[in-house]
């Protein structure tokens, strides 16, 4: 009887440990879902990757189930690159538009990250002495 | 009995008139729908001519649509954007959807964002590069 103890707490053991790896494996692939697919670009890809993080990184800050706020991730983008790479970006969120524009060389992006479209892009601005 | 005979045709072209001008009504608002298209301005630094231009391309386009056609945003985009550019200079931009957000930088006096129908546009202009940039 005692061997048999021994064997049914081995087991448990077993099944605790896969449990807890599942459950790794589950957080860790909740971390990584937000599935980036850039759509069209013209930018170097250090500002890629700017932009795919700062996304990124608004969408996680998110608590889970609340609705986007696509004019915040929109503003939250445009500051960025504005104080970056100097004015003038502008920046589209949402699930469902379509666009036409014309942007500076070098600066146009346009992916999808989760199930948001984001369209980033840059344009000369006026003299100030305009 | 010819008296009977009178009173019926009189009543009959009577039916008949009102027949015709049901289906000049219907015809009528059948064309009032055509226009029916609701315009909301939400947001808006543009003076009045460039408003009302912007809100006749947008609604000759989407009547120009076979009906329950989906829309194709790019397209009046497209078409809204040239407009603009050929007509009061460029570079102007345009963003055509049902559910988007947006943060932009405009030239004062360059901007739009309305509804028509169930579409929300997005309009402004701004500054382009020098060409010897």
């Amino acid at each position: 009887m005692e061997e048999a103890e021994k064997e049914l707490e081995r087991r448990s053991k077993f099944l605790n440990s896969l449990i807890q790896k599942k459950k790794k494996g589950i957080e860790q692939h909740e971390h990584e879902s937000f599935k980036v697919h850039v759509r069209a670009c013209d930018m170097p890809l250090p500002l890629q990757n700017r932009a795919l993080q700062c996304a990124r990184l608004h969408l996680e800050s998110m608590p889970p189930g609340n609705k986007l706020d696509n004019k915040r991730l929109a503003l939250a983008l445009k500051k960025e690159f504005d104080s970056s790479y100097g004015p003038a970006w502008h920046c589209i969120v949402g699930t469902s538009f379509g666009s036409y524009v014309t942007h500076s060389v070098g600066g146009f992006l346009y992916f999808s990250i989760d199930k948001v479209y984001i369209l980033l892009f840059k344009t000369a601005v006026e003299p100030l002495d305009h």
